[in-house]
């Protein structure tokens, strides 16, 4: 018990702890403002290059879109032939199509360049640039470019997904507000 | 002669500069049958639910298999792979100007060089394709006479020329404008569903099936498939062929005319 109980004049040993304490925290949140703020900049070095080809980034959109639609338009001409696919519904697949482009736009955002331009890091020896900075390089090498034509897309994709779920609610016709869960739920192999 | 020679040459420089990539080819291959091993497992589902006896748009599950079978062996021989991405790098970096300079044409240079690559890329890729017809073999189907098998590889040779064409004229636009990649994609995107590679195109509403029968994308690899398997004969046959070959006049003239547009307006130095 008296280990717990907080003395009014704290030996010298328990300042000290409560001090790097203190330090700790400080500079968790230190280090967390400093990176939001390294992470910012790449953003906005990231927008910079897209704006500076601005028909360029609208035409990647527009290729993004296109698959996007081949995509969308293959389910629908396979369920101009057939009710279910194995128990899956039209809108369910529809669901899963769009769940799944939105994932893989996000990665596509955030991560899938910056992977596809480590070994060209290393082969043009750019990569001791990155050493150099007084900064994570692992951080560096992951997060370093962005692509927003890509998050354009997962909009789209999200687009998608909300349309499907509504398709689905219609069908089911039970609590409006749950969709999300009525599309899981149509989904479990054990209904309720 | 001496100018055929002339070519057998660039094809055979196409063969060994494309096999220096042959670890990568296998792997393209193998990779390359998972998503249609994938899709043929969808479609077993389908039939699956509808009883094996039932046909979806005049295919049974068989033609089906073999439908795709047959697009991957198709991919293997006639597809264009990076062939166009090669043409629009050259233009870009002012590589061409060496082949300009040259008493050779650069169509049918490159022609010779994509002849070379499919050669390189066939010999690779032929053994993960025949393993997966093996194993597929109670699905596959042969064509349905001797007539339709010299039908569809005359059709399919002129599918190769016709995917060739559309490429060259994509690429030529980097004469134009520096990165090419997005308009590739674009066109490759309607290729994609329009030639029938990611379903056989008898699943679309007839109309719309109608209005793509002018276009020049069934012709690249639908055709030949609905030769081999009967669902084109007679009248509709020789009108798909002459069709077929008009569209590719049509675009080996356009790629030439917009390549000598091109030229006229293009200032490289060095190179």
């Amino acid at each position: 018990m008296a280990a717990r109980t907080i003395h009014p004049n704290p030996t010298q040993s328990q300042k000290t702890l409560y001090q790097s304490g203190l330090n700790l925290i400080n500079r968790f949140v230190y280090t967390l403002r400093r990176y939001t703020a390294v992470y910012a900049a790449l953003w906005k070095a990231s927008l910079t290059r897209e704006i500076m080809f601005k028909v360029n980034f609208l035409l990647w959109v527009v290729v993004e879109l296109v698959w996007f639609g081949l995509q969308v338009a293959f389910v629908s001409v396979l369920y101009l032939h057939t009710e279910e696919i194995g128990s899956w519904t039209k809108w369910q697949v529809m669901l899963l199509v769009g769940v799944a482009q939105f994932i893989q736009q996000i990665f596509q955002a955030l991560f899938l360049i910056n992977c596809a331009n480590l070994s060209d890091l290393v082969r043009t020896g750019k990569l001791d640039f990155v050493l150099l900075m007084p900064v994570n390089p692992r951080f560096l090498v992951s997060l370093r470019q962005v692509d927003p034509s890509s998050l354009v897309n997962a909009l789209v994709a999200l687009g998608v997904m909300g349309y499907a779920i509504a398709q689905l609610a219609h069908k089911d016709n039970r609590c409006k507000p749950c969709l999300i869960l009525i599309a899981l739920h149509s989904r479990n192999p054990y209904p309720l | 002669m001496k100018t055929f020679r002339k070519y057998l040459y660039a094809m055979w420089f196409g063969v060994q500069m494309n096999l220096a990539y042959r670890v990568n080819f296998f792997a393209r291959a193998i990779f390359g049958l998972i998503p249609i091993a994938a899709v043929i497992a969808m479609w077993k589902t389908i039939y699956a639910g509808q009883g094996q006896q039932s046909t979806v748009a005049g295919y049974s599950l068989s033609e089906m298999v073999t439908y795709y079978i047959l697009i991957c062996v198709l991919d293997m021989l006639i597809a264009v792979h990076d062939d166009d991405l090669q043409i629009a790098r050259e233009i870009r970096e002012g590589t061409i100007n060496q082949f300009l300079v040259k008493p050779m044409d650069y169509m049918w240079f490159r022609l010779s060089m994509f002849t070379g690559g499919k050669i390189a890329y066939t010999t690779v890729a032929l053994w993960p394709l025949l393993t997966f017809i093996l194993l597929l073999k109670n699905n596959f189907q042969g064509p349905v006479s001797s007539q339709a098998l010299a039908l569809f590889v005359f059709s399919a040779l002129l599918g190769a020329c016709l995917q060739f064409f559309i490429s060259y004229t994509v690429a030529m636009l980097a004469f134009w404008v520096l990165e090419v990649s997005t308009f590739i994609f674009i066109v490759f995107a309607f290729e994609f569903i329009a030639s029938g590679r990611l379903f056989p195109l008898d699943l679309l509403p007839s109309p719309l099936l109608q209005i793509l029968m002018w276009s020049p994308f069934p012709y690249e690899l639908y055709l030949p498939l609905a030769i081999y398997s009967g669902k084109v004969t007679g009248f509709e046959l020789v009108r798909g062929l002459l069709l077929q070959a008009a569209w590719v006049c049509i675009m080996a003239g356009l790629a030439r005319l917009i390549m000598n547009l091109g030229i006229k307006r293009f200032s490289a130095y060095g190179g």
